[in-house]
């Protein structure tokens, strides 16, 4: 009991003073994940709405997949993205291993799906004949996807929230592709892994608030975004 | 300006739409090609290698309004989104506002933007009335207080003015359905498309946005097709009806023709003739419907003749009463009686079914019930003679002719 006492009351003065060292993991915590986001959210959100409205062979297959994404263990893709990324691996010659930049790679591949599919499964929950009243009124093929993104974007809001909460919380792909390198590659779930095991609680609990809090500020600020336009 | 009181026929009295035939010497008299809104040929639409729509021809003048009647599954929508280059035909030709229609999409969206369509739900997107409204001016690049001047024009001849700063989301069926037309109207098509817009009312919400619908159209003077599975929504707004039956067009002609001198069993059937009566040849001269013979010179050329008879032109009187000259009187025996809507309909046995509609009234003066045996009679000048479509049966090898 004391050691969770002593470790919360540590934690938390770390935070309020700003230890640098806990500062300095929150930053990159927060841009690689927010980067990997954006970018799912860029491939996805079109990829899902080609796949929720349009018919061709095939899709139902591709569907499969994506919704098989949407559960893809961080571990396994941090594998494969290592095995790629590897000096002697196919892609060996971009030296990205180890760097904040491989970790967005492995967040986008986690990412993406569940953007991509929750996309989907907005797009196809709109009433199909929407689109033919837009182009029915005029809009051309770009206005009326523009118009059913608008209609769906309570939903794709809630596509990216899942998607950076995704990426924020996983610590397999960060851990093998980033390598938990202080100052470069150390992001909050890796250090979270390593203070806990050096026994160094008060730290391990002070991170683990801090990307508590950030997943609650960045969830929150989504929500009030998605909120502010439904209840007008 | 629409005449429609007068013939509801073309300038030079040709009918304003031809079904089967080929554009040919019919067309060649026909006005300035703007004239013509809306013309098909050969068209045909399948859903996996089933043929779900083939209409040989078809054609709008401007400024009328062409009704696509049929029951659910006749096709009619598919033709109308055909119609509004909302949907590709796997074979056929379409030529609107006198420029033939290509593949490009580019030409499909500029001949799209000089149409509207209409649905049967209203599909108001999540946002206010206005921006509704405003919705098509905007996807054309308008802007500014033109865009307000029209909007609220429209919002105000649709009786939905007030509703302006509304978010759509919280009307009512009607007040949505009003705002959808109103975004229609806004953009002053050259063609309207209206697929079932009252379909999602109800039936005094239909008939009071029908009778302003009709006002708004006639003065308005916009070339419309208009598709409905509803009789009387045809009759009141239409000029021209094409029957709409598994996929073909029945009969297309002028409202009142189609309603009186229906081209088949099949049309009279869907358009609600109760009674289509079997008629024999008992005489050189002489027809008959069961037993009783009809003063009614067959013309050549009908080998099965039925007759259509309304029931509102079914009389019914008491055996021995005194009959009315000149009229048909069957002797017949009412069989049951079927409260519907405000008139009854009795079905009775005349040797063949006939179906008559009463008042409540006059069935308590008859003592209308089951069993009770009554004349029904008609005026053999209402019936509309019609060749049997149903399947001959077989003749007896012996009578086989040749």
């Amino acid at each position: 009991m004391d050691l969770l006492f002593d470790g919360i009351t540590h934690g938390v003065a770390l935070i309020l003073r700003g230890d640098p060292q806990v500062m300095e993991i929150m930053w990159l915590s927060l841009r690689v994940s927010g980067i990997a986001t954006l970018v799912s959210l860029l491939l996805g959100v079109p990829l899902g709405m080609m796949l929720g409205q349009s018919r061709f062979p095939g899709r139902r297959l591709a569907l499969g997949v994506i919704n098989t994404g949407m559960g893809l263990p961080p571990v396994a893709v941090g594998l494969f993205v290592s095995l790629f990324l590897w000096r002697s691996g196919p892609l060996g010659f971009l030296d990205l291993i180890y760097s904040p930049a491989a970790i967005i790679v492995a967040q986008c591949i986690i990412a993406l799906p569940v953007v991509t599919g929750l996309t989907a499964a907005a797009i196809q929950q709109l009433d199909p004949r929407l689109r033919l009243q837009l182009l029915g009124l005029g809009a051309s093929r770009l206005q009326a996807l523009r118009f059913l993104l608008r209609e769906a974007r309570f939903s794709i809001i809630a596509a990216v929230m899942a998607g950076f909460g995704a990426v924020i919380s996983e610590v397999g792909a960060s851990m093998m592709v980033g390598g938990n390198i202080l100052h470069y590659t150390r992001v909050l779930t890796t250090a979270t892994v390593l203070e806990t095991s050096k026994g160094n609680f008060d730290i391990a609990i002070a991170l683990s608030v801090v990307l508590l809090g950030l997943t609650f500020l960045v969830s929150m600020l989504l929500t009030v975004l998605q909120q502010r336009g439904a209840e007008r | 300006m629409r005449a429609r009181a007068d013939g509801r026929t073309g300038p030079q009295g040709l009918p304003r739409a031809r079904v089967g035939l080929p554009p040919s010497q019919g067309a060649l008299g026909r006005g300035p090609a703007d004239s013509v809104a809306l013309a098909l040929s050969g068209i045909e639409v399948k859903y996996r290698a089933r043929r779900v729509l083939q209409v040989d021809f078809l054609e709008l003048p401007a400024g009328r309004t062409l009704a696509l009647l049929g029951p659910n599954g006749s096709g009619k929508s598919t033709l109308l989104r055909v119609l509004a280059l909302l949907e590709r035909p796997d074979a056929g030709s379409l030529t609107l506002l006198g420029e033939a229609v290509r593949d490009g999409e580019g030409q499909r969206l500029a001949l799209r933007r000089r149409t509207a369509t209409v649905f049967q739900d209203p599909l108001l997107t999540d946002q206010t009335v206005f921006d509704n409204v405003a919705m098509g001016l905007r996807f054309r690049g308008l802007g500014g207080g033109e865009v307000g001047q029209r909007v609220e024009r429209w919002l105000d001849r649709f009786g939905v003015g007030h509703l302006t700063g509304r978010r759509a989301r919280g009307l009512s069926g009607g007040e949505a359905q009003r705002v959808s037309l109103a975004r229609a109207f806004v953009l002053e098509p050259e063609i309207l498309f209206l697929d079932e817009p009252f379909g999602s009312l109800d039936l005094q919400g239909r008939e009071a946005l029908a009778l302003e619908l009709e006002v708004i159209l006639r003065d308005a003077g916009i070339a419309t097709v208009l598709v409905t599975h509803d009789r009387g929504e045809a009759q009141m707004l239409a000029d021209q009806v094409a029957v709409l039956l598994d996929g073909r067009v029945a009969q297309c002609a002028p409202v009142r023709t189609v309603f009186e001198r229906p081209a088949s069993p099949a049309v009279a059937r869907f358009l609600g003739i109760e009674n289509l009566l079997p008629l024999t040849r008992s005489g050189p001269d002489e027809v008959r419907i069961a037993d009783c013979p009809i003063p009614l010179v067959l013309p050549s050329g009908i080998a099965r003749p039925l007759a259509c008879l309304r029931a509102e032109d079914v009389h019914l009187s008491l055996e021995g009463a005194p009959a009315s000259a000149g009229s048909v009187h069957l002797a017949a025996t009412v069989v049951h009686v079927v409260p519907y809507g405000v008139p009854y309909r009795v079905h009775l046995d005349a040797g063949v079914p006939v179906i008559a509609l009463a008042a409540r009234r006059t069935l308590d003066r008859l003592g209308v019930a089951p069993g009770v045996r009554l004349v029904a009679s008609f005026d053999p000048g209402v019936l509309h003679l019609l060749e049997d479509d149903a399947p001959v049966p077989p003749l007896p090898l012996a009578h086989r002719p040749g």
